[in-house]
């Protein structure tokens, strides 16, 4: 005890300090800005080589840049198109989740997170089923094919089930945060609900509500996984990433990441400068208009068409995938057919497709778990360095912005340029396969574990430390037995969120992963293998362990409170 | 023992400077307060001390031995926090125990301590209960016995009473002092509350915009106070513009700005004819006559208002040149009627005379 103690007082000396925060930093540098930074650098160095390739082939011409403009604009079209279906739907449901109690409301804020631990792919594959195929709601009428073909339409819905719920528990948030007293005040003053809400509310939830907004752009601007599945011949630009990947061609791959990590950021940076000078749509009050669509029955009307859309748009395509394993589960339920279930097929038909499965789970739970043991150890000083250190000094609004470069960038674009740094194109530190997944996941995972201790440190009253220096114990002694124990319920939760958020991750895995499997591409392999009942059986299993890790989550923040 | 020096010690932060050139003596077994409205640099000087931030210039000495650059953990002090800051992960008893773990004792001796410590504060039956179920003075009580448990020579206390309820804070300063004295401790206190500081304190320090204005008893600060901030703060007083007419034997006169002429006959020796001043005078130091039964240190005026303030009453006197004063009086004296003419007396050694400063009355009056 003595001996540990000493040792402490020992390392807590201004030089070993020193070179831990060093380190600390260069693990933040080297894990988010160098990747893009040096992706834009290769792009810049071998300029010419782009040039020709896109813009002037001997033979294609520019008909490259045709491609990337048409993945581009597809992908922009429907990133716009979801944001805005994500808001006006999210508003009141979130407003519901944060302005009224109700019994059994915990019930429903689960059920409305429910997609979260939908891992990407699976959701993709899942929402074709319910969609495209004659298993899904054809079912109901006997249809021979699906609704919706691969498309436009099928990634429109895909994107919105995948973003729904974040948007919804974002806006809730942000409402949280408007005192219910000036919503009051606005009320007893004679407003109705909603001019209150058009006139009050929303303009001081003006920056968390653009902020939401604009993740729900990103996130379907970005999303790979399930677009793969959805895409068919319409590719968005994170698919064209990756098929450009697949076929080698690292200057296209380049030129195409970079545009979207470009867009990404200055969506990022412009909303963090520009959204508090954005003025919301004038505040002029129709009083018997907006009293009007205020009433009850058009209130209770919004609401329950907010509620059927989640339901039947959002949740049950999201799951569908688990009810489709559930009819197939030993036969195919209209021939009867044994050998098209889930079980003949993992587990007896002669390709022995469980071998696989079960390499490719183990491959995933490996990455997660190392990616989470990782993080959890590099991730929350890097927060307290942003927090409690002066030196950043105007530099910290930058860099607490940086934080959160990999969770906006496209997973596809951000595996390729991690695959860039660290692969033999760059500091040939490794090669396509498990060691690179884990480079890459580390480095989009590392917002999990850095923002949310962001808030924490900044709510921990610096008292505590003091106290316990000003009691006699060494720097590394109190961050031990006081600091630790204090925010460990933070570090907690922000692990299982980087291990879920590892295991269900598709588009930068498709990049790094070599000839090396995780468990969400897999999935995609069997959709394309089109052993669908086997797909949904792996699809399931990774729903239910994400679904699990989402409950232990939410039970450790509750007892937080 | 320990006797603490700090020698122009200087705290800024970028260009502002938080104490500057400050030069105090801490006596072994000293109770001292610091005192002075918020932003003054009592907090800062008290944190100097503890280690928990570093002087920019300046040395502060520990029985002669520089400790300005050494951690908090090095020296021996205890610093009780305003908001407690019990850590809310540990039980009293474990709160208390923390700084002897720290310390690498035997688990004999830590029981031993604890339970010491826990005695002499009164919390010996509590000391299983979490800090969310206890009330706020004993979890004060916890941050006391905490730094003695450390076995801290000198407690650093930093508003300490801030954030208890009125009533126990009278009680509480009893205590303190009480473990204070009976242990032999050297204690420096900060707070903005003048009451508490006179209560509790051998001496007092008044501080204004980074400078120590006067330190010394709370009598002298009461009957003595050197310059026009420490009078304004201490007490309440009333302060009146004038210039020295005539110099006596053992008094001088002034007349103030309107006519009237009142007498001085303390602190005199650097006051002559011509010398533009400011007189003071404690607003429970003077007497209110209905008649003008003497010629002696009178002004007279019209009452604006006459209002009970708890257990005394405030008179608010307009003089005939257009100054108003105020004069505290006990409740049951003679009640004054708006409008009414009044005498007020103020005997010439309560009086307080002051060179008039530099920057005007106003500004020397200036709280922030």
């Amino acid at each position: 005890m003595v001996k540990l103690l000493n040792f402490e007082r020992f390392l807590s000396q201004r030089p070993f300090r020193i070179v831990f925060e060093v380190v600390i930093i260069l693990v933040f540098v080297s894990f988010v800005l160098l990747p893009p930074l040096n992706l834009f650098y290769t792009v810049i160095a071998d300029w010419n080589g782009v040039y020709s390739l896109i813009f002037n082939d001997d033979i294609l011409k520019n008909s490259v840049w045709h491609g990337i403009l048409r993945s581009i604009s597809l992908s922009f079209q429907i990133a716009f198109i979801v944001t805005i279906i994500d808001v006006i739907i999210g508003i009141p449901i979130a407003h519901v989740l944060a302005r009224y109690d109700f019994k059994g409301k915990s019930l429903v804020d689960t059920i409305i997170d429910l997609p979260l631990a939908v891992p990407t792919s699976a959701l993709g594959f899942s929402i074709w089923l319910f969609w495209s195929t004659k298993d899904g709601l054809s079912f109901l009428w006997n249809g021979d094919i699906g609704i919706f073909d691969k498309g436009p339409m099928l990634l429109i819905l895909g994107h919105v089930a995948f973003s729904f719920s974040y948007i919804v528990r974002n806006l809730k948030g942000v409402i949280e945060e408007v005192d219910v007293g000036i919503e009051t005040a606005g009320r007893t003053l004679g407003g109705s609900p909603i001019s209150v809400f058009r006139t009050i509310t929303a303009p001081m939830a003006k920056e968390g509500l653009i902020a939401g907004a604009v993740l729900a752009f990103t996130r379907s601007l970005g999303e790979t996984g399930a677009s793969i599945v959805l895409s068919g011949v319409f590719q968005t630009a994170p698919v064209q990433i990756v098929s450009f990947m697949d076929t080698f061609r690292i200057a296209q791959t380049a030129f195409l990441s970079l545009i979207l990590i470009i867009v990404s950021i200055t969506l990022l940076v412009g909303v963090r400068q520009y959204a508090r000078r954005v003025g919301l749509p004038q505040p002029v009050i129709y009083p018997t208009f907006e009293r009007k669509i205020s009433s009850k029955a058009v209130v209770r009307t919004r609401n329950i068409f907010s509620w059927m859309f989640f339901i039947f748009i959002v949740l049950i395509p999201s799951l569908f995938v688990m009810i489709y394993l559930f009819m197939n589960f030993t036969k195919n339920p209209i021939t009867g057919d044994t050998t098209t279930g889930a079980l003949y097929q993992v587990f007896d038909a002669p390709d022995r497709k469980w071998n696989q499965m079960r390499l490719s789970l183990i491959v995933s739970l490996e990455v997660a778990l190392l990616v989470t043991l990782i993080n959890v150890i590099i991730g929350p000083p890097m927060a307290f360095l942003l927090v409690k250190r002066k030196y950043w000094g105007k530099w910290r609004v930058v860099l607490d912005a940086a934080v959160d470069i990999p969770l906006v960038i496209p997973s596809s674009a951000l595996g390729f340029s991690v695959f860039l740094l660290w692969g033999g194109l760059g500091l040939g530190l490794t090669t396509p396969g498990v060691a690179m997944i884990v480079l890459a996941h580390l480095t989009f995972t590392y917002p999990f574990s850095v923002r949310p201790m962001i808030s924490y440190f900044e709510n921990l009253d610096e008292a505590y430390y003091e106290a316990g220096r000003t009691l006699g114990g060494s720097d590394i002694t109190t961050v031990r037995k006081i600091i630790l124990p204090l925010i460990k319920k933070g570090i907690f939760s922000s692990a299982i969120l980087t291990f879920t958020r590892s295991m269900s991750e598709t588009g930068a895995t498709l990049i790094v992963m070599g000839s090396s499997r995780s468990i969400p591409v897999y999935i995609i392999d069997l959709v394309e293998q089109e052993a669908l009942p086997a797909a949904a059986f792996a699809a399931s299993m990774l729903i239910l362990i994400s679904f699990l890790l989402l409950l232990l989550a939410r039970f450790i923040n509750r007892s937080d409170n | 023992m320990p006797k603490i020096e700090f020698l122009n010690v200087t705290k800024r932060y970028g260009n502002i400077v938080a104490v500057k050139n400050l030069n105090i003596t801490i006596n072994d077994g000293e109770y001292l307060s610091l005192l002075g409205p918020s932003g003054c640099g009592k907090t800062t000087t008290l944190r100097m001390l503890s280690g928990l931030i570093l002087p920019t210039e300046g040395k502060i000495l520990w029985d002669g031995q520089p400790i300005q650059d050494l951690q908090p953990d090095e020296r021996d002090i205890g610093y009780v926090f305003q908001q407690f800051a019990i850590f809310p992960h540990m039980n009293l008893w474990e709160n208390v125990a923390y700084p002897l773990e720290v310390k690498g004792l035997s688990q004999d001796e830590i029981e031993k301590n604890v339970e010491k410590y826990l005695k002499i504060v009164g919390l010996e039956n509590k000391a299983h209960l979490f800090p969310k179920d206890v009330a706020a003075a004993d979890l004060q009580r916890t941050g006391v016995a905490r730094v003695l448990a450390r076995g801290a020579k000198v407690l650093l206390l930093d508003e300490p009473f801030g954030a208890l309820d009125f009533k126990i804070r009278e009680q509480f300063q009893d205590e303190l002092r009480g473990i204070v004295k009976e242990l032999g401790l050297t204690a420096i206190h900060v707070t903005h509350d003048q009451s508490e500081g006179m209560a509790i304190s051998d001496r007092i320090g008044i501080m204004k915009k980074g400078k120590m204005i006067q330190l010394s008893t709370p009598t002298d600060l009461l009957f003595n106070p050197r310059q026009i901030f420490a009078a304004h703060f201490i007490g309440e007083a009333n302060f009146l513009e004038g210039i020295v007419v005539d110099k006596l034997d053992d008094q001088i006169v002034v007349e103030l700005i309107g006519g009237d002429t009142l007498s001085v006959s303390r602190n005199i020796a650097s006051f002559f004819p011509g010398d533009r001043v400011v007189l003071g005078f404690r607003k429970g130091f003077a007497k209110v006559l209905n008649e003008r039964i003497s010629d002696n240190n009178i002004i007279s005026g019209k009452v604006i208002s006459d209002r009970y303030l708890g257990e005394k009453r405030r008179i608010n006197v307009k003089l005939e040149y257009g100054r108003s004063v105020e004069i505290m009086v006990l409740p049951h004296e003679q009640r004054h009627s708006e409008g009414e003419t009044v005498n007020i007396q103020i005997l010439p050694e309560n009086m307080l005379i002051y060179h008039y400063p530099k920057d005007g009355l106003e500004k020397a009056l200036e709280v922030t």
